[in-house]
């Protein structure tokens, strides 16, 4: 399961970060990787996510490379 | 000693460093307001400068490669790294990097009155290995701290992290020194940037990270999950984990919810409503004090064109802009306070959808209400949109939406001719929809680049706006609407009433009629008379906008007023549209060619007046025939609307009878 399939008020753990070399280690390095989240909102390109204190919007195209562990 | 402030985006840098050097330079509560370098004094031995945010040394956008260039390559003694009090775990990232490259380093906690959990200063100190101050916007100026912590630092460098003396890592060490030559960094920097498949430094030190032997094909995120790890231990017991606050997620349950659009479009309209109808009163007592200061300066006993330049070059025609101030002020004060309460970050993602099928994303927002106040200050912050293409896109399309200087103009036009509130409001419709128009041919135009630019955007905390904060940016926006009143509009104002009151032959003639202005914007004039205003001192207004748009007004105060430049209502509403679309001003001009080059201003300046040109005519007629025959002029737009509506219909079958077939395809 990827972020971008995850509904609205759903949460988790990232465990698998995809996409291009420069997006990939964009999200890398903004700590996403292992990282629990909360989904706040969404729209038809992106997603707003809570990663902790750090709240990021995030495109449907990056969020769908992103895999998921849905709790 | 050179001092650089570096860190994440929307940490507090710039509002730092205005107060640190007593500057005002623009801050946002937003990403991406920063996109230059600035340097200023900060003491008799001292000068510091405030880099662009950027969340590691890997650039992505043209922001950040500034200050990853200014941080490997630059001459700065000490980095004074900026992190958000209640962000430290993903701000510390770059500094990890900082360590890795032995640079000499301060760790700044901005935002300490806004952290939610505790932070114990002494003990990161101690852990890092670097002085660690606190700072906030409600303490006292903290440059005493931060030059004792620079002189501190400078006698100890920060410690190298644990993870730097891992196998791996000694292992590329050895391989990247034994290649010898000088790259400028630590081995341990290089190193971990291989690992990570950074091709930039890896080019600089010679290596190729294309199937390396010496990394055996590794794991590119260990790099960044041992600097996680490390961060984790370094903030364990130090500083407290936070979650987002629970007032902001109850308010985006409501901005960001069902009522999101008309919540938003109430809030755009308000700000309109106010600028507009709340400033109409101020405005027009200014506009009699500047009219009794006139006839003031006309009685004083001098030569009869002294009399002149003072009374109609220089307080009419600098006094006419001013009388618009309240408008420009309210709208400064407006849109900073968006900014400052977290509002305009949810605008952008609410408006991510709409600016997709133009080709930009919701960042683009950003440019667009910074536009509202100067076209020259939204191109250059285009320079944060990722994607070259989109980013172009952005920076020729933004020169469109009106600014405060082409406000003056509506204002003045519409409260002379008792327009409707309705009429300004339609100014900005227009420009909005004009760019809107540009950016989809641009879209069209440009081949083989997604709608996507893989925006990951940080989205603030809603916090109370900061009166402090507030008043600096409208204070700052409001000085430099100023200055370009004092300088610029004041030097055409006094250009402008030379040329319109001396004549070749006759010297001075102390009136417009046979002047220099006259005889030169005469030829010019009748490419005009199609629109409305073929008048020559409609034509010297337009060109003396292209200084500043704010001068339109003086000039056309200094050659008569309105009715002298004008007929009719219609012809006035006609000039409103072409000054809402011509040619920018030279200091956007200047900043389009900065950021997209010479050919893109240029072309900048053709596109824009066709565009103005051809709204205007289509106004301008479209009365003519109405007053003429509405009969006629009904007819035409019905069959005008009726082919939009067929062209549109046939569109939308064409486009869905090609998404059947492409299901059908891919179903099989």
């Amino acid at each position: 399961m990827t972020l971008f399939d995850c509904s609205v008020n759903g949460s988790g753990t990232v465990t698998q970060i995809g996409g291009g070399d420069a997006t990939h280690r964009r999200l890398v390095d903004l700590g996403l990787l292992g990282a629990r989240f909360h989904v706040r909102a969404r729209n038809k390109h992106s997603v707003l996510v809570d990663f902790g204190p750090m709240s990021c919007v995030i495109q449907s195209s990056v969020a769908a490379n992103i895999t998921i562990l849905e709790r | 000693m050179k001092i650089a402030l570096c860190g994440n985006p929307n940490v507090g840098k710039t509002t730092l460093f205005n107060r640190l050097t007593r500057s005002d330079e623009p801050v946002g509560n937003w990403h991406g307001v920063t996109v230059d370098v600035r340097t200023k004094r900060l003491s008799r031995d001292a000068y510091i400068s405030d880099l662009p945010g950027a969340y590691s040394l890997s650039a992505r956008t043209a922001e950040e490669q500034i200050t990853r260039d200014g941080v490997l390559f630059g001459d700065y003694d000490v980095i004074v790294y900026v992190a958000e009090a209640n962000n430290l775990r993903r701000n510390l990232y770059m500094f990890m990097q900082l360590a890795e490259l032995n640079k000499t380093v301060v760790l700044a906690v901005n935002m300490m009155d806004e952290a939610r959990g505790k932070i114990d200063l002494k003990l990161l100190a101690e852990r890092l290995g670097v002085p660690v101050i606190g700072t906030s916007v409600r303490d006292k100026n903290p440059k005493a701290a931060i030059l004792a912590a620079a002189a501190e630092a400078l006698r100890n460098k920060p410690k190298m992290p644990d993870y730097a003396y891992r196998p791996q890592v000694r292992e590329l060490c050895r391989a990247i020194n034994a290649k010898g030559g000088n790259s400028g960094f630590t081995s341990e920097f290089a190193a971990l940037k291989i690992m990570g498949r950074d091709e930039y430094i890896a080019g600089i030190v010679g290596y190729n990270t294309t199937g390396c032997k010496a990394c055996g094909g590794c794991d590119t995120d260990l790099p960044a999950r041992l600097r996680y790890e490390y961060i984790d231990r370094i903030l364990s017991g130090a500083a407290q984990t936070v979650a987002v606050p629970q007032s902001t997620l109850k308010i985006d349950k409501v901005a960001l919810g069902r009522l999101a659009l008309p919540l938003f479009l109430l809030v755009m309209s308000a700000v309109f409503f106010v600028t507009f109808e709340l400033g109409k009163p101020i405005s027009d007592l200014l506009a009699r004090l500047i009219e009794r200061a006139q006839s003031a300066v006309s009685l004083v006993d001098m030569p009869p064109w002294l009399s002149s330049l003072f009374a109609d070059g220089i307080v009419g025609g600098v006094g006419a802009v001013l009388a618009f101030l309240p408008q420009v002020l309210l709208i400064f004060l407006l849109t900073a306070l968006l900014q400052d309460s977290g509002y305009m970050s949810r605008v952008a993602f609410l408006t991510d959808d709409f600016f997709k099928k133009f080709g930009l994303s919701g960042r683009a927002a950003f440019s667009v209400v910074l536009g509202l106040g100067c076209s020259a200050t939204a191109v250059l912050t285009t320079r944060g949109i990722s994607g070259e293409g989109r980013r172009r896109r952005a920076a020729f399309a933004t020169p469109f939406c009106p600014c405060s200087a082409r406000l003056a103009v509506f204002t003045a036009i519409s409260a002379y001719f008792s327009l409707s509130g309705l009429v300004v409001a339609a100014m900005y419709v227009l420009g909005f929809a004009a760019a809107l128009v540009v950016l989809k041919v641009m879209q069209a135009l440009s081949r083989g680049e997604s709608a996507d630019d893989e925006l990951i955007m940080e989205m603030p905390p809603y916090r109370v706006p900061s009166v402090k904060r507030v008043l600096g940016v409208v204070w700052h926006n409001v000085l430099s609407f100023l200055s370009r009143v004092g300088t610029v509009v004041l030097c055409v104002s006094v250009i402008m009433w030379v040329l319109c009151n001396f004549s070749v032959s006759d010297g001075f003639t102390g009136g417009v009629e046979n002047s220099v202005m006259s005889t030169l914007c005469s030829v010019i004039a009748p490419v005009f008379a199609p629109l409305g205003f073929g008048s020559w001192r409609a034509t010297a207004a337009l060109l003396s906008g292209v200084a500043a748009k704010e001068a339109v007004v003086s000039v056309i105060s200094s050659l008569g007023g309105m009715d002298a430049v004008f007929g009719t209502s219609a012809a006035a509403v006609s000039f409103m549209i072409f000054t809402c679309l011509y040619v920018p001003c030279i200091a956007t001009l200047s900043a389009l060619a900065k950021e997209n080059g010479l050919k893109s201003a240029l072309l900048s300046v053709g596109v824009h007046t066709a565009v103005a040109y051809a709204c205007s005519l289509v106004y301008y007629q479209s009365t003519i025939w109405y007053a003429a025959n509405k009969g006629v002029f009904f007819a035409v737009i019905a069959c005008a609307a009726a082919c939009i509506v067929a062209i549109t219909t046939v569109t939308i079958v064409i486009r869905k009878k090609h998404d059947g077939k492409k299901i059908r395809v891919s179903n099989k």
